[in-house]
């Protein structure tokens, strides 16, 4: 039996799949490669060319550089659907835009906390189900933003809050 | 060394106020290079809705240290019921009028708990009113991980 490489890699949902953002990839041969993503499955036929194109990829650009692929570990492993793709989409919006890595955990009921501490400014982010909470401090101001994330919509202008105060770090 | 009574019609400003910090299963808590613990929005947020926060009141303005190792017994029995809990591991803990922010009107109200062996004449809880929904409730979660973060210290288990 050959042994795994594990490769962190950033996927696409454009690449091969439309139900996720980003996966964690084992190279266990020239055939065989495996996707995690919460759950594990299996790849096959002709994903596998399309797989290796981007693990060669991945042994040289920069994407083994950011800390996001080693967070994803961190997720919850029963999150699915929209949650696991909001829950990404912070995490790729927290790299983005700090350089410093984030402590991120799951909260309680099933979603994601991502907490950012810099000297004295501090971010949190929540999201679970339909639920988006930011919370930030800083020795001259604090404030807490909650939305209900009916849509797509008020879900990318969380992401741009977020954005702006990750921004003030 | 003598035991400490908290006073039982409310809690005092000086008074040392401290929420327990368990380590989770689930969660891998990062600790700094004192070998503090980071805190956790999960530290300050319950699931049940409907109650407020509990926490222990140490002592005035210290906490006290037979007060601190009757509570470590009583939070370690804490987590030998609970499925997901490793360890108890100690305390964050400030001054009550350390505790302070927009939107949340200050009340930490004296609420002994238990009886016999297990009884609790320290406990108290922070008052959640206004913050019972599942988006404020993390809002409220954050803000006090935040507050005490910035103004709290560790005071660890005595077990």
């Amino acid at each position: 039996m050959q042994s795994s490489t594990r490769i962190p890699i950033a996927v696409e949902p454009s690449s091969f799949e439309d139900d996720f953002h980003v996966a964690r990839l084992w190279h266990e041969g020239p055939n065989s490669y495996r996707l995690y993503r919460g759950t594990e499955s299996y790849i096959s036929g002709g994903m596998v060319k399309a797989l290796h194109a981007m693990y060669l990829a991945s042994q040289s650009d920069d994407l083994n550089q950011g800390w996001l692929t080693e967070k994803l570990d961190f997720l919850n492993a029963s999150l699915e659907g929209d949650n696991l793709k909001r829950a990404i989409t912070a995490l790729k919006v927290a790299e983005e835009c700090s350089s410093i890595e984030p402590v991120v955990y799951p909260a309680p009921a099933g979603g994601v906390v991502i907490d950012h501490r810099v000297d004295q400014k501090m971010i949190s982010f929540i999201v679970e189900d339909d639920v988006g909470v930011l919370v930030s401090r800083s020795p001259s101001y604090s404030f807490h933003f909650e939305m209900q994330i009916t849509n797509n919509n008020r879900f990318r202008k969380l992401m741009e809050r977020y954005e702006f105060e990750l921004k003030q770090i | 060394m003598a035991k400490w009574t908290p006073d039982s019609e409310q809690v005092e400003e000086v008074e040392c106020i401290g929420r327990r910090l368990f380590n989770l299963t689930d969660i891998q808590r990062p600790y700094d290079s004192s070998g503090n613990p980071t805190l956790l929005v999960t530290d300050f947020f319950d699931t049940r809705l409907e109650t407020d926060l509990s926490v222990d009141r140490l002592g005035n303005p210290n906490p006290s240290e037979v007060v601190l190792k009757h509570l470590s017994t009583l939070a370690d029995e804490e987590c030998s019921r609970w499925r997901k809990c490793r360890e108890f591991i100690g305390w964050s803990c400030l001054l009550a009028r350390d505790i302070r922010f927009r939107g949340w009107q200050g009340q930490i109200s004296p609420q002994p708990v238990g009886e016999g062996s297990s009884e609790n004449v320290y406990h108290a809880e922070i008052s959640r009113d206004g913050w019972r929904d599942k988006a404020t409730s993390y809002a409220l979660a954050a803000t006090l991980m935040q507050e005490f973060s910035a103004k709290a210290r560790f005071e660890p288990s005595r077990t």
